[in-house]
C-alpha cells in the first residue's frame, strides 16, 4: 500500500514539473533578497507580498526569498509576526538582489500589533500550525509571574491541559509523550519545573514557537501527535545588552550582543525560590519542604563567512525538591546542539546539526534501613543534515536525513548505609533511530499549491537485553515466564521501518478564502510508560522492541480559511480523523518501577481520534486576540488475548485524552495608553475517569469498587486568567516593563482528580481534589539595559 | 518507594483543597464482599460476609444466613457458624480450626441457591519475627472517628527479620492493642455547657484491632536481613499515655493476597494527585460457581502468621508530651472497661 501511495507521489512530482516546464516562456529577472530584523537575524517565513501581479512569497529557513518577474517597476510589502510591515519599491531591469531590514513595531493606541501573522495562514499548504513569538506570550496571562510556553499552547485549537496548573498536554487526543517538545532543535524529554508548575523555557529569552499538529512536513517526525518547536533568541549584532526579570519566585539575568564582528552570545539564567512560598503554609509538611531549580541558556553564532555561520545552543537545568523526613528528588536536562549553515548558493542552502539530549533523575531515600539512590535517565545523541533547493520555479524541495542513538537507564538502585534493599540495575535500553526524508512544496497556479513528502523512518532496537518468552494462552505476567533470550551487547533485538507519507493541498477559492487538505503518517519508537495523568520525575522512558511495537498515527484533515480583505478579522475550521496503532495502556495495578519484565503490565491496542477546531482571530484595533473552539473524541480499544489484558471487554473507552468540548478565548485590550489589559478564559469538558459502582468495607475500612475504565466524567474545566502589561518604560539608558497577572480570577476550583472517600460522620462518596482553587496574583519587572 | 510518591502526593494535597462532587449513580450495584482469613493460629481465623453498596445507601449489609465451611486437600473440612455479636462467622471447631503451612485449602460459601468458592490455596511458610522495636516521629494520622488527619508525635513501629533467600516471601501485618488511658471525669460538661462532674471512672482498660493494608514483597530484598521494616506508627497521644501492650502479627501471604492488598493500599493511599496511579479493579479469588460473570468482592486470604507481643511503658518513653485530654468516664470510650486484670 505504502509503495504505491509513494509511486502515485513521484507519479505526480514529474506530472507538475512537465505542466511547470509547458508554460509559454517570457523574459523574466529574479528579484531575490534576505529579510532581517534590526539586529541582523535572518527572519524565515517572512510575508513577501509584491505588485502588481499580486504575488506572494515566504522566506526559506535562511530568510531568503526568490522570485522571477516581468521588467517594471515593483512595490514590495514585507511582513513578520511582531515587526512594523515594510514598504519598498524596487525597479526590476535586471537580476535584483535587495536586503530588507524590518524595525520592531511601536506600539501605540493607533498602532496595536498583529497577534498572529494571518496572511502565511491563507496561502501557506500548512494547516494546522499554530505560531506565537515572545511578545504575544509574555502578554498573556501569567501564573507566578512566569510567562510560559507549555500553558500557552493549550489555549491553541485541538490542545488540551493535562490538569490544573502543570505544564503537559495533549494535542488531538494524544498522550503528553506523543508530543516532540524542541529546544532549538533539540529534543526534551521533561520540559517542566517543579512538578509541572513552569515550564524549562526562559521567556525573557524565547524567539517564538511553532506547533504543528496536521499537515506535518517530512523534515519532522519522532512522534505521532505534534511537534512543538520552540526557538531561543540569539545574541544581537549592535551592542551588548542586559536583562534583569524578577517575579515572585523566579529572579533572571540575562545578557546578549556581539563579541566581535562576527560572533554573537546570548547567555540567561535563571534560578526559582520556592522555598519563602512553602514556608508561608500552615502545615509543618509543606514548612519542612524545600525545592529549588535553576537554569542556564547559551548561545553562540559565529559568521565563518558569507555563505556560511555556526551556531549553539545550550541549555542546563537542575530541579530539586526534598520533603521532610528522607526523600529528596533531584532532576537535571542538558542540551546542546550545534549547527552549521552553508549557503550552496542563492537557491541552494544546507546544514549540518550535531545534538545531545541527557536528562537525569535521581531519587535518595534518607531513612534508616531504607537509604538508597534510584537513578534513572536518558542520553540520545543526534545528527541531522537538512538541505533546501529553491532552485526550480515554484518549488521549495527539502530534503536530508538524521540518526538518532538512544541510551536509557530504567533504573538503577543503589542502597547505601543500613539499607534492607539490595542493588538493582535495570538492562539499558539502547537503540538507533534513523530516517531520510523528501519534501517538496509546489506552487502549482495563484490558486493551488500543494506540499508532498516522503519519511523513511527505521528504528533497531539493539542489545544487550533480556527477551522473557511468555506461555501461550496466559496473561503475561512474571509467573507466565517460560523462558529468557539473551541478546548480546550490540546485536539487533528488533527492528522496525516504514515509510510516512506526508502530504497538504491548498486551494485559493479567491483572495480571502482558502481550502487545505493534510494527510500524513507518523511514527514513534520511544513512549513514556507513566501511570499518572501528568509526567513526573519517576516516570520511564521506554523504546520499542519485541512487545511494544512502534506507535503510528495516520491523519488526514481538512480546512477551510478566511480572511477579511482588511486583514482585521480572519477565520479558520479543520476537521480531522486519526487512526492510532499500538497504543499503550496498563493493567490494574500495573508496577512501573524497576520492573525488569515491564512489558507484562502494559496493554496494547488501537484508537481513533477526530474533531472540528474553529479558529477566529482579531488581528488589528485595540482589541485583539482569538476565540478557539474545538469539538473532539478520543478513543481506545484494547482488546488482548485473555480477560486480564483486555479493558471494557475490549470496547472501545475514552481516552485519558478525551475532552470533548474545549473553548479558548484571549482577548488583549489596549485599555489606556499605557496599559494594556489581557484575559485568557478556558473552558474544557471534565476528563473521563473510571468510577465505582458501589462502596463496600474491608477490614472495617471504607472501600470503592471501581468497574470499567474511563466510563464517567469529572466536573468540567473553567478558568479566568487576566494581566495587566504597563506599555515599556523608555529612560535615558534602560527600558523597564512590567505587569500584574492574576492566575484563576473568580477562584474556580477545578477538579485536578476525582476520590472516593469516606470521612467519620458522613456517608462514602466522591470528591473533587483542586490543586490551584484560589485566585493567584503575581507582578512581573524587566529591565533592558 | 510507595511511601515517598505518597509524602509527595500528600504535599500536593496540602496546597490543593477536596471538596464532594456528584457523580452519575444511575449504574450502581451491589455484590458480595467476602472477607476471610485462614491461618495456623485460630484467633485469626474468621469469615465476614458483607454486600458493598451504591453511593445512595448508608450503612452496610451482612450475610447472616450463608453456609461456611475450608476444606483442605487433605480431606479436613472445618464448618463456620455466624456470631451475631461481630457480625462474623468463626470456626465451630474453635481452638481445633487452624491450618498447617504447606497444606491447601478452599473456602465454599453458599448463599441461597448460589455457591461461592475460592481457588485452592497453599499456606506459606510462616517467617520469623527477630524483634520489635520503636522510634520516635512525626506523622500524621487520624483516630478511628476522625475526619482528617493531624501531625502527631509517637512511636514508628518497627521490625527486624530475616527474609528467607530460598523463595519468594510476601508479607502483611495486623496488630492487636491493648492500654490504659487515665481520663478526667471529673471536669466533665454535658451537651448543655454545664458542668457536672462524673465520679468514674478515670482508669480503663481499652482494646483495639488495627490493621494496615500494608503489604510488601522481597523484589528488591531477597535474602537479606531486615532491619527497621516500618509496620505501624502508634502516636503517644491515648495509646502510650501509661501502658501499651501491642501484639503484632506477621502474616506470610500468597502473591495473590499480595496484589490484593497492595491494590487496596494504593486505593487507600490515593490522594487524587498528579502522582496517583489510575483506580484499579480489585479482582479476589472468590466467585459463583454457577456464574463466573458475577463480580464477587474480596480474597480467602490463607497465610501463616507470627506474633510477638511488646509492652512499652509510659516512663520507658524518652519524650514529653501531653497527658491525654478526655473530660468524661472512660468507660464511654470504644471497647473500654474498667476492669483491670490483676496480671496487667
Amino acid at each position: 500500500m505504502l509503495q504505491k501511495v509513494c509511486k502515485a507521489i513521484l507519479l505526480l512530482l514529474l506530472l507538475f514539473q512537465n505542466v511547470v516546464a509547458q508554460q509559454p516562456e517570457k523574459k523574466l529577472y529574479k528579484l531575490s533578497g534576505v529579510i532581517t530584523d534590526a539586529t541582523g537575524e535572518r527572519l524565515s517565513e517572512a510575508f513577501v507580498f509584491i505588485s502588481p501581479g499580486e504575488v506572494g512569497v515566504l522566506t526559506n529557513k535562511q530568510g531568503r526569498f526568490s522570485v522571477k518577474l516581468e521588467k517594471g517597476t515593483y512595490e514590495v510589502v514585507c511582513q513578520y509576526i511582531g515587526m512594523a510591515p515594510l514598504r519598498e519599491t524596487v525597479i526590476l531591469d535586471n537580476n535584483k538582489e535587495v536586503v530588507l531590514t524590518l524595525g520592531q513595531q511601536n506600539v501605540s493606541l493607533r498602532q496595536v500589533e498583529i497577534t498572529t501573522n494571518s496572511i502565511i495562514d491563507l496561502n501557506s499548504v500548512r494547516m494546522g500550525s499554530s505560531h506565537m513569538d515572545q511578545k504575544l506570550l509574555t502578554r498573556m496571562p501569567k501564573l507566578m509571574g512566569e510567562a510560559d510556553v507549555l500553558k500557552a499552547v493549550s489555549a491553541l485549537p485541538g490542545v488540551v491541559n493535562a490538569g490544573g496548573g502543570t505544564s503537559g498536554f495533549f494535542v488531538r487526543g494524544g498522550s503528553a509523550d506523543q508530543n516532540l517538545v524542541l529546544m532549538d532543535g533539540a529534543p526534551l524529554f521533561n520540559a517542566t519545573h517543579l512538578f509541572g508548575f513552569f515550564s524549562v523555557y526562559n521567556s525573557d529569552v524565547l524567539k517564538s514557537f511553532d506547533l504543528h499538529r496536521s499537515g506535518i512536513s517530512a523534515t519532522y517526525g519522532g512522534r505521532i501527535s505534534s511537534i512543538l518547536d520552540v526557538k531561543m533568541q540569539d545574541g544581537n549584532t549592535e551592542k551588548m545588552k542586559y536583562e534583569v526579570g524578577l517575579t515572585p519566585v523566579t529572579a533572571k539575568l540575562s545578557m546578549d550582543g556581539p563579541i566581535s564582528d562576527k560572533a554573537t552570545v546570548l547567555v540567561a539564567l535563571r534560578g526559582a525560590y520556592p522555598d519563602y512560598l512553602l514556608n508561608l503554609f500552615p502545615s509543618e509538611n509543606i514548612k519542612n519542604s524545600s525545592g529549588f531549580f535553576y537554569d542556564g541558556n547559551l548561545k553562540l553564532k559565529y559568521k565563518l563567512s558569507e555563505k556560511d555561520n555556526v551556531s549553539f545552543s545550550g541549555y542546563r537545568s537542575a530541579d530539586g525538591f526534598k520533603f521532610p523526613y528522607d526523600t529528596t528528588y533531584h532532576w537535571t536536562n542538558t542540551l546542546g546542539s550545534l549547527r552549521w549553515n552553508h549557503l550552496f548558493s542563492d537557491s541552494f542552502v544546507g546544514s549540518a546539526t550535531l545534538v545531545k539530549s541527557i536528562y537525569k533523575n535521581t531519587v535518595a531515600g534518607l531513612a534508616i534501613g531504607e537509604e538508597f539512590k534510584l537513578n534513572s535517565g536518558i542520553d540520545l545523541s543526534q545528527a541531522k543534515i537538512h538541505f533546501g533547493f529553491f532552485g526550480l520555479k515554484n518549488h521549495s524541495v527539502d530534503f536530508g536525513g538524521e540518526v538518532s542513538y538512544y541510551e536509557i537507564q530504567p533504573g538503577e538502585l543503589v542502597p547505601s548505609g543500613t539499607s534492607n534493599l539490595n542493588p538493582r540495575t535495570l538492562m539499558h535500553d539502547k537503540g538507533y533511530e534513523s530516517a531520510l526524508y523528501l519534501n517538496d512544496e509546489v506552487k502549482l497556479n495563484e490558486k493551488l499549491s500543494f506540499s508532498l513528502g516522503v519519511r523513511y523512518a527505521r528504528f533497531s532496537k539493539i542489545g544487550p537485553s533480556d527477551i522473557y518468552i511468555y506461555a501461550e494462552g496466559k496473561p503475561r505476567d512474571d509467573r507466565s515466564i517460560t523462558d529468557t533470550l539473551h541478546v548480546g551487547a550490540g546485536n539487533v533485538v528488533q527492528t522496525y521501518q516504514g515509510l510516512e507519507p506526508r502530504a497538504s493541498f491548498k486551494y485559493s477559492l479567491s483572495n480571502n478564502a482558502s481550502l487545505k487538505a493534510g494527510l500524513s503518517r507518523t511514527r514513534q519508537f520511544i513512549q513514556l510508560i507513566s501511570n499518572t495523568a501528568a509526567i513526573t520525575p519517576v516516570d520511564i522512558w521506554k523504546l520499542s522492541d519485541r512487545y511494544i511495537k512502534p506507535q503510528v498515527s495516520d491523519q488526514v484533515s481538512v480546512g477551510y480559511f478566511y480572511l477579511q480583505p482588511d486583514n482585521v478579522y480572519e477565520l479558520s475550521w479543520e476537521v480531522y480523523y486519526k487512526r492510532l496503532y499500538n497504543q499503550i495502556d496498563y493493567k490494574d495495578g500495573a508496577v512501573l518501577l524497576l520492573n525488569p519484565a515491564l512489558d507484562a503490565d502494559l496493554l496494547f491496542g488501537d484508537g481513533y481520534a477526530y474533531g472540528s477546531e474553529w479558529l477566529l482571530k482579531k488581528n488589528q484595533g485595540r482589541l485583539t486576540g482569538w476565540l478557539s473552539a474545538t469539538y473532539s473524541r478520543s478513543l481506545r480499544k484494547i482488546e488482548g488475548e485473555t480477560e486480564e489484558e483486555t479493558i471494557n471487554e475490549g470496547k472501545p473507552y475514552p481516552s485519558n485524552y478525551d475532552k470533548p468540548v474545549n473553548l479558548n478565548i484571549f482577548a488583549n485590550y489596549q485599555a489606556w495608553p499605557k496599559w494594556t489589559v489581557s484575559a485568557n478564559f478556558t473552558y474544557t469538558t471534565g476528563r473521563p475517569i473510571t468510577a465505582a459502582d458501589s462502596w463496600y468495607r474491608y477490614h472495617d475500612q471504607v472501600f470503592a469498587n471501581y468497574v470499567g475504565r474511563n466510563q464517567q466524567r469529572m466536573p468540567d474545566y473553567h478558568r479566568l486568567d487576566v494581566a495587566f502589561n504597563h506599555e515599556p518604560i523608555i529612560k535615558k539608558n534602560a527600558v523597564y516593563e512590567w505587569g500584574i497577572s492574576v492566575y484563576n480570577l473568580y477562584s474556580r476550583k477545578n477538579a485536578y482528580s476525582t476520590l472516593y472517600q469516606h470521612y467519620y460522620g458522613a456517608p462514602p462518596g466522591a470528591f473533587k481534589l483542586s490543586i490551584i482553587g484560589v485566585p493567584i496574583p503575581s507582578v512581573n519587572v524587566n529591565v533592558k539595559f | 518507594m510507595l511511601r515517598q510518591i505518597f509524602l509527595m502526593a500528600l504535599l500536593l494535597l496540602m496546597i490543593g483543597c477536596i471538596d464532594p462532587i456528584n457523580l452519575k449513580n444511575d449504574e450502581q450495584k451491589s455484590h458480595l464482599v467476602v472477607e476471610s482469613t485462614f491461618t495456623n493460629d485460630p484467633e485469626h481465623n474468621y469469615v465476614r460476609l458483607t454486600y458493598s453498596l451504591p453511593y445512595t445507601e448508608k450503612y452496610r449489609k451482612y450475610e447472616k444466613e450463608a453456609g461456611v465451611s475450608v476444606h483442605s486437600d487433605k480431606g479436613e473440612v472445618y464448618a463456620f457458624a455466624y456470631d451475631a455479636a461481630t457480625n462474623n462467622y468463626y470456626p465451630i471447631a474453635g481452638a481445633a480450626a487452624f491450618g498447617t503451612p504447606g497444606h491447601k485449602y478452599i473456602l465454599r460459601i453458599q448463599v441461597g441457591e448460589n455457591v461461592y468458592q475460592s481457588g485452592w490455596i497453599t499456606m506459606k511458610q510462616p517467617v520469623p519475627i527477630d524483634t520489635v522495636h520503636f522510634e520516635i516521629d512525626e506523622q500524621l494520622f487520624a483516630f478511628k472517628g476522625d475526619r482528617q488527619k493531624e501531625q502527631y508525635t509517637g512511636y514508628r513501629v518497627l521490625v527486624d527479620y530475616q527474609d528467607p533467600a530460598e523463595e519468594q516471601n510476601f508479607l502483611r501485618w495486623s496488630f492487636f492493642t491493648e492500654f490504659e488511658v487515665a481520663t478526667q471525669p471529673w471536669d466533665y460538661v454535658d451537651e448543655r455547657g454545664v458542668a457536672r462532674p462524673k465520679n468514674c471512672c478515670a482508669k480503663c482498660l481499652l482494646t483495639e484491632k488495627l490493621d494496615r493494608f500494608k503489604v510488601i514483597d522481597d523484589r528488591l530484598t531477597n535474602g537479606k536481613y531486615i532491619i527497621n521494616q516500618e509496620v505501624l506508627f502508634m502516636p503517644f497521644h491515648r495509646y502510650l499515655g501509661v501502658k501499651n501492650k501491642l501484639k503484632v502479627f506477621q502474616y506470610s501471604v500468597t502473591e495473590e493476597v499480595y496484589e490484593f492488598y497492595r491494590i487496596m493500599e494504593q486505593q487507600k493511599e490515593a490522594t487524587g494527585t498528579v502522582f496517583d496511579p489510575p483506580p484499579a479493579r480489585v479482582t479476589g479469588n472468590v466467585s459463583n460457581i454457577n456464574n463466573k460473570d458475577e463480580q464477587v468482592i474480596g480474597f480467602f486470604d490463607v497465610a501463616s502468621v507470627v506474633t510477638k507481643q511488646v509492652t512499652i511503658l509510659r516512663n520507658d518513653i524518652d519524650h514529653r508530651f501531653l497527658p491525654y485530654k478526655y473530660p468524661d468516664d472512660c468507660r464511654v470510650l470504644p471497647n473500654a472497661t474498667s476492669r483491670i486484670p490483676e496480671d496487667w
